[in-house]
């Protein structure tokens, strides 16, 4: 900073008015209006806080405990200063059929063709594969319908990719979003109560938050394979993604045999749709102090659990037992379906 | 996520709501709150109450911590003193009438003792080396100022002088520190 013009409302230059705003100095009159000259950090800072160095003590033993209750007495731990609550399980569904519609409405003849996923093939193919998901699940959802084994998600679909093969691609797209609608119709009600999905028992409001990270996963395979932008999920429906996920991680390792009882892991998930969470390592496990704490972007975490984006992928920082913590993160997505 | 230095890490962490993140910032920065807010107040219990206030902003608006100004420890002795500052402002009439006799300077207390030699860091021998460095008339400036949170008004009431001169001295004070803090860095670069 270089001396400017004396400023008359302060009486003295900028210079002069930051030196005082950096030791507090100005009597209380002026502080206001330095403050908005300057902003409430002077360019001193560095130099007055070379000054506070100069005071360092060692504070009593019983005001840490003091200073920690106070602070989480004024804001509850665990949740983020700008929280967002979690979207309902089957408004978040809903929200993301209605996304994915609008990327298929907006799809060149040339889109369609693209190839979309390692075993669905072309972007037809995957909206055809969804066409035979939200059928089953309409039929699981159904208690008095009878719907034979089908643990594996690929291959239950198959016939319908067959069946859809030579159809209007457009026709595929209106087909998946009726039968998704017709989902939505048959998750009203008890949403506590337990249906099948795959090889999997679960409540319905679990399956529609599934079902949401699968429409979001194949949001994300058509439009890397179209080159458009990866959709962006609200930060409600992410808060409601991430809480599942957390409730759903030993689950997932029991599901994969990785689970480790008596082991936690601490999660801190960033941004407004995360949180901090403690987490057991099995169902049912005593809870445990955590080994290590995973802290990474929520989103990003959520891709992971999706298998929409690699463990090593997930720029996140790990804290503590670095086997514990690949050992979870190679486990979160044990329960995605796509 | 871009955490490119442990400060953006720890803020990430309490704007996630990660009380341990708070305890571990209170760790290491604790000893400059609290000595800060003790020395300008010059009352403990004081200087507690502007210690629990530091850390209960920081833990409900991280926000307001803008790292590319300077880093969390800046932060916190910038909020520090100007809290510590204020109370004594609010206090000044009945607390300094009854400080000023009873309340031996804080670096002469016991605790000051067990601080010194155990604290004796690069930082603090550089801070009184740099300070050594400023002329007699700027060092008392910045002492009534900063230490005892004295207004520049205050100060030149106290040193005898117009209150012009006092801006002047504080000024040129800080800004003889900072060019002595950019010359000392320079040296360590080369």
């Amino acid at each position: 900073m270089t001396d400017s013009p004396v400023n008359p409302a302060a009486g003295g230059s900028i210079e002069e008015i930051d030196a005082l705003l950096a030791l507090d100095a100005l009597p209380p009159d002026e502080q206001a209006d330095a403050e908005l000259r300057i902003g409430l950090v002077p360019s001193h800072l560095g130099v007055a806080t070379l000054l506070a160095e100069e005071t360092v003590t060692v504070p009593p033993a019983d005001l840490r405990a003091d200073v920690l209750a106070r602070a989480t007495s004024h804001r509850q731990p665990g949740r983020p200063v700008d929280a967002v609550l979690p979207c309902a399980p089957d408004v978040a569904f809903d929200r993301t059929v209605e996304d994915l519609k609008r990327l298929l409405d907006s799809l060149t003849d040339q889109d369609w063709n693209a190839a979309a996923h390692a075993d669905h093939g072309r972007v037809r193919d995957l909206v055809a594969h969804l066409v035979g998901v939200e059928r089953l699940v309409s039929r699981w959802l159904d208690p008095d319908d009878e719907v034979e084994d089908l643990p594996d998600h690929v291959q239950a679909t198959r016939p319908v990719i067959e069946e859809l093969a030579g159809a209007d691609p457009h026709d595929i797209a209106r087909q998946w979003y009726e039968a998704a609608r017709a989902v939505a119709a048959a998750s009203t009600g008890d949403r506590s109560r337990y249906v099948t999905f795959h090889d999997l028992t679960m409540t319905v409001d679990q399956l529609l938050v599934m079902r949401t990270g699968e429409l979001w996963s194949h949001a994300i395979d058509i439009s890397e394979a179209v080159g458009r932008p990866l959709p962006v999920m609200d930060p409600e429906r992410m808060a409601t993604l991430s809480t599942a996920l957390m409730t759903s991680v030993p689950v997932a390792l029991t599901y994969q045999g990785t689970d480790v009882p008596g082991r936690a892991v601490r999660f801190v998930l960033t941004g407004p749709s995360g949180g901090t969470f403690t987490v057991p390592l099995a169902i049912e496990a005593p809870t445990a102090d955590p080994g290590v704490t995973i802290i990474a972007d929520t989103v990003r975490f959520c891709r992971v659990a999706i298998n929409r984006l690699r463990p090593d992928e997930l720029d996140g920082v790990i804290d503590g037992d670095r086997e514990l913590a690949d050992l979870v993160l190679a486990g979160v997505g044990a329960l995605a379906r796509d | 996520m871009d955490l490119s230095g442990s400060d953006a890490l720890l803020l990430e962490r309490i704007r996630a709501g990660d009380a341990q993140a708070l305890a571990d910032i209170y760790d290491q920065h604790a000893g400059l709150v609290f000595g800060l807010a003790r020395r300008v107040t010059r009352e403990e219990q004081l200087a507690r109450d502007v210690t629990q206030e530091v850390f209960t902003y920081l833990w409900e608006m991280p926000g307001r911590v803008d790292l590319s100004r300077g880093s969390l420890r800046s932060f916190l002795a910038l909020l520090a003193h100007r809290r510590a500052v204020d109370l004594v402002r609010r206090h000044e009439a009945r607390a300094r009438a009854e400080t000023a006799s009873a309340m031996p300077e804080v670096e002469d207390g016991p605790e000051a003792d067990v601080v010194e030699a155990q604290l004796q860091s690069w930082q603090k021998k550089k801070l009184a080396e740099l300070l050594g460095k400023l002329p007699a008339e700027q060092r008392e400036a910045i002492r009534l100022a900063y230490y005892d949170g004295l207004t520049y008004v205050q100060v030149a009431k106290t040193l005898g002088i117009p209150e012009g001169t006092a801006k002047t001295r504080l000024r040129s004070a800080l800004g003889k520190l900072r060019t002595l803090l950019t010359e000392e860095a320079r040296e360590v670069t080369t």
